[in-house]
């Protein structure tokens, strides 16, 4: 036991639960996402992330210009809320899926261009983003991620009524006064900071695996929203510290073990709840 | 009547109308104005314009050429002010079931929105959505999930969040479908009290007249144009309806009511 929290206690272990705690945020907005069928927004958009970083790298490497890679990455994250939220504006989930299959296609022709012009050092940094490892953040990742995961978290508490009245109807909040725009473009937005987040803690690869489950099984253990948002962040929490456990004492890759964690308990429960039914 | 008293503020109307929607012109050169308190339905075919004129009228769409009036105030420019009179029932399929809104939260978004930032709930709050509740017979409903509720339901509640900022004007885009017929007859009972009780006018766009025939007092009868409006005996002439709906319609008058039969009416059967 002794021993256990003594690894614990170790900085990189520090940071790693830290990066836990943001990717629990990071699972807020796509309850919302959910609602209208866009609960892979965040994972589409999350290779935007992985274009800013490459763009990041490649800058920072050529022209030494101290801006950390997460900032391009957020950047271009929220770049891609553009065309995105202009489709979603109207609730065309098949035109939204369209201008997110766009947006991954620029994406991975970028990131892959500029891997392929930077030094093996830069390659391996861009790849940072699309396989990432919780154990491997710095201080800087945390500072950055922390100030997102802020942001992210009270503009989710300050505007919970108007991102579900723009969810539930969108037509009829615009009728009656909410301004529908501004606030499908900030949901996007925040969907796209937690993207980015995750991209970070966990690798553009696993954001799918690292932030549905949780959101899914929020959804599937409540029917109030309250509840739901509360589930969502404290089941990430659990299974993020379970699978980085299970990581260290079997010396698996931190991240993928906790996406296959929260997938598995979301498919039991699941099985337990059609069973029950 | 004129339509060219254009701050009439007992009526709505709209003069020389032209309304595109995604580029394509979806309505040209409408003109037409009906007296409040009036319980009228807007008909047409699929496309005919009738959803597009109804948001032109809630100032959700600039017109191209024209102008709209709702009791005497123009959508486009005191769009505040027809948002505090009107209240509107969207399409059934807009509205999202996935949201676990219960009813009093759903009802209250029409009072919560009015008011803007930070939206906290107070007592009057409750009180008033529970009045609006009333009104549409569904206080028992309450702390009920919204998604659980019956199609007809469902409707009387999206009439009570319409209700819940006490609007003069009620549009409804197509409420009945999804509803059962005998919910349906109940949403038109409903409705025809808030006007002969309350005063309150109500406007509905629906592909099924019929439902509605002998309780409207006028009819608008659309396709991409304003092809008559008024009575719906005056309105719905087999000329009207076949510029409307093509050759093959034909309109039958029973007890001083009228009905729209469609399709091969040949053969004794009609649609």
């Amino acid at each position: 036991m002794a021993g256990l929290i003594e690894i614990l206690m170790e900085p990189f272990m520090v940071r790693a639960m830290l990066g836990i705690v943001f990717s629990g945020v990071a699972t807020l907005p796509v309850i919302f996402s959910s609602f209208r069928g866009l609960g892979y927004m965040p994972a589409e958009v999350s290779h935007a992330a992985l274009a800013g970083a490459a763009v990041g790298v490649f800058l920072g490497g050529i022209l030494n210009l101290g801006i950390d890679p997460l900032i391009f990455a957020l950047a271009f994250t929220l770049l891609s809320t553009i065309p995105i939220a202009r489709a979603g504006e109207r609730a065309e989930t098949g035109r939204v899926g369209v201008v997110l299959g766009s947006v991954l296609a620029l994406s991975v022709a970028v990131y892959a261009f500029i891997k392929g012009m930077g030094s093996s050092e830069m390659a391996a940094r861009i790849d940072g983003f699309l396989i990432s490892d919780l154990l491997l953040l710095t201080w800087t990742d945390i500072a950055l991620l922390a100030l997102i995961s802020i942001v992210t978290l009270f503009s989710i508490l300050l505007f919970k009524k108007e991102f579900t009245y723009i969810v539930f109807d969108p037509e009829g909040a615009s009728q009656l006064g909410l301004n529908v725009r501004f606030y499908t473009y900030f949901l996007f937005s925040l969907i796209a900071a937690s993207g980015t987040v995750v991209a970070r803690t966990m690798g553009a690869l696993l954001v799918h695996a690292a932030i549905m489950p949780p959101a899914a099984i929020a959804m599937l253990l409540t029917k109030k929203l309250d509840r739901m948002l509360i589930a969502s962040f404290a089941v990430a929490l659990v299974f993020g510290m379970v699978g980085l456990l299970i990581s260290a004492v079997i010396q698996l890759p931190a991240s993928g073990t906790i996406g296959l964690v929260s997938s598995l308990a979301y498919m039991v429960l699941l099985l337990f709840k059609s069973r029950k039914s | 009547m004129s339509v060219r008293q254009a701050n009439d503020t007992r009526s709505i109307g709209a003069e020389s109308l032209t309304v595109a929607y995604d580029g394509n012109v979806a309505l040209t050169d409408v003109t037409f104005r009906i007296k409040h308190p009036f319980f009228s339905v807007m008909l047409g075919p699929n496309g005919a314009g009738k959803s597009t004129l109804l948001k032109a009228m809630l100032g959700m769409m600039k017109p191209l050429k024209g102008s709209v009036q709702v009791l005497g105030f123009n959508p486009l420019v005191e769009q505040q002010k027809v948002r505090s009179i009107v209240g509107y029932v969207p399409q059934k399929e807009r509205v999202s079931t996935e949201v676990p809104l219960e009813v009093r939260d759903v009802v209250e978004m029409g009072i919560q929105i009015r008011k803007g930032p930070p939206r906290v709930t107070t007592a009057s709050d409750e009180k008033q959505s529970k009045t609006a509740l009333e009104m549409v017979d569904s206080v028992e409903l309450e702390g009920k999930r919204f998604n659980e509720l019956s199609g007809g339901q469902q409707q009387r509640v999206m009439i009570g969040r319409a209700l819940a900022s006490n609007p003069k004007i009620l549009f409804l885009d197509e409420p009945f479908i999804g509803v059962d017929p005998s919910a349906q007859r109940g949403i038109i009972v409903l409705l025809e009290e808030l006007k002969a009780k309350r005063g309150i006018s109500v406007l509905i766009v629906t592909h099924d007249f019929n439902l509605l025939s002998g309780h409207i007092d006028s009819v608008l009868l659309l396709n991409k144009k304003l092809i008559s409006y008024g009575p719906a005996t005056k309105a719905l002439t087999p000329q009207a309806l076949e510029e409307a709906y093509g050759p093959g319609t034909r309109v039958l008058s029973f007890g001083g009511a009228c009905y729209i039969l469609t399709g091969d009416t040949h053969h004794g059967r009609s649609h």
